[in-house]
């Protein structure tokens, strides 16, 4: 099949464009901010200009929100020239713009967006009346019922408790294994004489530079119940395990729950396939992490405690982890929150979420919003989410900071 | 093998050592295997004429007691090992006789509906057939050329954004500048689904849904805390007494960023580059709820309709993996240094 090219081409014309036209206008007004910001009457002059703004935007069918943000925003500049732009900063603003420009456009102004919607019924039925007229109407309950509704009426059917147990747990067991795991590995190659280091380092790295839609789908495929590899792996190594006992097959590893099973429909068997394939991914990460940090402690510190008469435990104990510390707290908090956030696995190893059963808080939002289309719910859902995040990285923080201090 | 070194005696230390070392080698063996063990398997189905995993379609293990050890071997070696690749196959009989079928009722929103004609009237496969058809019957070409469009624009939008940005947080000081940072901290914080429903409503309700503008300035900004953390870094180990003489010179700030500083800090903007490169490459969330049609579509969501639940395509899923992970892989493998120390570097700063 042959390669269109034109359509691309327009396309980035088309995007030039709307970047150009962003980025003049915004180096325009900041140039014209500071041409007149010592005039008398500055400020209303920017209110002036914010509210026709506001007006155009409200005309052109935008919401009344989008008109109000648009309308406060030239204002805020405007303030933020006259009081907090006294002295030189005339370069850093303009080397500030292009970032700032973006950063308002498509990150405040969507998180703006979505706090309003968390009031508001968007759903599949007044969609369309959303489109054609920009009006959504207002939750009941004075807008808190996307709140209310968040705890209690779910489409999906599972509690928002058990939903948030279950991230917990996700993120409680990755974490571990990563951290342990990836300790281990660093450790081992790391050891004294060991050859072929970065043979090895190169092997284990695999997991984290292949590209992740990839590996998730490999291991989906691989965990198909009657063609794919798994199944077919635990049979065999049951049977290689197996032993006869008074006339029945006993094999003991089944005792464990190492048994064929039917991974994609039985909810608990593909929440652990999911942690698996996410503890392969993983694991390379913080591996790196750990190899660097232990190559950087000098060999000097090892051979004094050794004098010493420390055995190897000790020198683990004291030596290794208290120098590992500043690396493993930041890498453990980064790994909290991306396995917290971590949507692509459950995602993909869910077909889209069309299998139910291991859903955590990001997979549901997600499902909330795109495969249910409640899009007011799913905003008052993902600031809760963003809520309990906070929560748990103020707790993580205050766990770790102290004792990081008191060691060092 | 391990070397045994020169002067070797079964003295009770050195066999102590030997020992641990090769328990060492052995759990990093273990463990290269199980890193390695999917990538060999999804070459190994490539190379399949079938479109499942397995090799063939009935499991039949020999029961307990029958199974040999060569069975076993043969059953480990068969899932990585395309053997398609060494046996001569018998040529098909060419004396078929044409079948009449019913004919079938094509579902007009079927993207392979068309394929699917041209499976059924098509010459003997080949070993190497996965990876034909990927170009010939498919627009996997397309969906490569398209993923690189998108990404290296946004890539490109990204990182300028985000070094002039990271100018100013390394120069000057200007009031609110603690403030900026601690947003830029928290904005790793939030989860990727809170912002794709507004970005996703903002884009449609700008007319941007399905095409690669909307697509590609969502995407330029996510990366945007990671460069500027980044570049920051690089740009505060950069002496500022050579902007101050080409600005005695009668250089402009804005022309003393673009002609001293930026050329001397290609290997931070190489980083954010590649970062922000790998991150719109390999994404497939934003793509696949911005782009419906199937001509503007990114490789990834192409790969995603193969491994589809109920059509899966697993020949076909495997072949486009493995042509993209190569170069992927290479790229990474080139830049996963670089990106972790950065990533650790911006953990630690906050």
């Amino acid at each position: 099949m042959e390669i269109t090219v034109l359509p691309a081409i327009s396309e980035l014309l088309l995007l030039l464009l709307i970047l150009a036209g962003i980025l003049a206008t915004g180096i325009g007004y900041i140039w014209l901010n500071y041409k007149i910001w010592k005039y008398p009457f500055y400020l209303p002059l920017t209110l002036l200009f914010g509210i026709s703004l506001g007006g155009y935007t409200y005309a052109n069918g935008a919401s009344q929100l989008a008109a109000a943000f648009f309308g406060t925003i030239p204002f805020l500049i405007g303030l933020y020239f006259k009081r907090g732009l006294k002295g030189d900063f005339k370069s850093s603003t303009y080397f500030l713009a292009p970032a700032v420009i973006g950063v308002i456009f498509l990150f405040l102004y969507p998180l703006v967006f979505e706090f309003y919607l968390s009031f508001r019924d968007l759903s599949l039925r007044t969609f369309s009346d959303w489109i054609t007229t920009g009006h959504v109407p207002l939750a009941d309950n004075y807008g808190l019922s996307n709140y209310i509704e968040v705890f209690q009426n779910r489409a999906t059917g599972q509690s928002f408790i058990f939903v948030l147990w279950r991230t917990i747990m996700w993120t409680a067991i990755n974490l571990f294994f990563h951290l342990s795991v990836g300790l281990v590995l660093a450790l081992l190659l790391n050891a004294k004489g060991v050859k072929g280091v970065a043979i090895y380092r190169t092997l284990l790295t695999l997991p984290w530079v292949i590209p992740q839609v990839i590996a998730v789908l490999v291991w989906r495929a691989d965990f198909n119940e009657s063609i794919g590899f798994i199944n077919q792996f635990i049979t065999v190594v049951n049977q290689l395990f197996s032993f006869e006992w008074s006339g029945n097959v006993i094999m003991p590893l089944t005792w464990i729950g190492f048994e064929p099973k039917a991974w994609f429909l039985d909810g608990s068997a593909l929440f652990t396939a999911a942690c698996i394939v996410n503890i392969w991914l993983g694991i390379p990460f913080m591996m790196i992490n750990f190899l660097g940090a232990l190559q950087s402690i000098p060999h000097s510190v090892y051979e004094a405690a050794s004098i010493d008469g420390a055995t190897w435990m000790q020198k683990f104990r004291h030596v290794t982890v208290p120098l590992l510390k500043p690396v493993m707290v930041p890498a453990s908090i980064l790994g909290a929150i991306w396995t917290f956030n971590n949507l692509n696995v459950i995602f993909l190893m869910t077909d889209g979420g069309r299998y139910e059963g291991a859903d955590i808080l990001v997979t549901d939002l997600f499902k909330q919003s795109f495969t249910y289309y409640r899009y007011g719910f799913a905003a008052a859902y993902s600031f809760v989410i963003f809520a309990i995040l906070c929560i748990l990285t103020v707790i993580q923080f205050r766990v770790t900071r102290p004792r990081h201090a008191s060691t060092t | 093998m391990l070397l045994l070194p020169r002067g070797f005696s079964m003295s009770k230390s050195l066999s102590k050592r030997f020992l641990q070392l090769s328990v060492i080698h052995l759990l990093l063996t273990a463990a290269c295997i199980t890193a390695i063990f999917p990538v060999a398997r999804v070459v190994s189905i490539s190379f399949r004429n079938t479109d499942t995993v397995a090799t063939s379609d009935a499991f039949n293990f020999p029961p307990r007691g029958e199974a040999t050890f060569g069975d076993y071997v043969e059953f480990f070696s068969q899932a990585v090992i395309p053997y398609e690749l060494f046996e001569v196959k018998e040529t098909p009989d060419t004396t078929v006789t044409v079948v009449e079928e019913d004919p079938i009722l094509v579902d007009p929103d079927d993207p392979f509906a068309s394929l699917d004609e041209l499976d059924a009237v098509d010459a003997p496969r080949k070993w190497y057939s996965n990876y034909t058809d990927l170009f010939t019957k498919h627009l996997f070409a397309q969906w490569i050329y398209n993923s690189l469009v998108i990404s290296f624009s946004a890539a490109f939008i990204g990182v300028f954004l985000a070094a002039t940005a990271a100018y100013a947080f390394a120069r000057f000081s200007f009031p609110g500048k603690k403030l900026a940072g601690g947003f830029l901290f928290t904005t790793q914080m939030i989860p990727a689904p809170m912002m794709i429903i507004p970005v996703y409503l903002v884009v449609k309700s700008l007319n941007l849904g399905n095409t690669y503008a909307g697509l590609v300035l969502a995407m330029s900004v996510t990366t945007l805390p990671f460069s500027i953390m980044v570049l920051k870094g690089y740009f505060e180990t950069v002496p500022k007494s050579l902007e101050d003489a080409a600005r005695v010179d009668g250089c402009s700030p804005i022309s003393a960023f673009f002609r001293i500083l930026l050329p001397l800090s290609t290997p931070a903007l190489a980083i954010a580059f590649l970062f922000s490169f790998t991150s719109a490459w390999t994404d497939f969330l934003l793509a696949s709820t911005l782009i419906d049609d199937v001509e503007l579509r990114p490789w990834t969501l192409g790969i995603m309709e193969f491994s589809g639940n109920f059509d899966a395509r697993w020949g076909l899923f495997a072949a486009g993996s493995v042509v993209i992970a190569i170069p992927s892989m290479m790229l990474f493998l080139y830049s996963a240094k670089y990106v972790v120390s950065g990533l650790t570097l911006g953990g630690v700063k906050g």
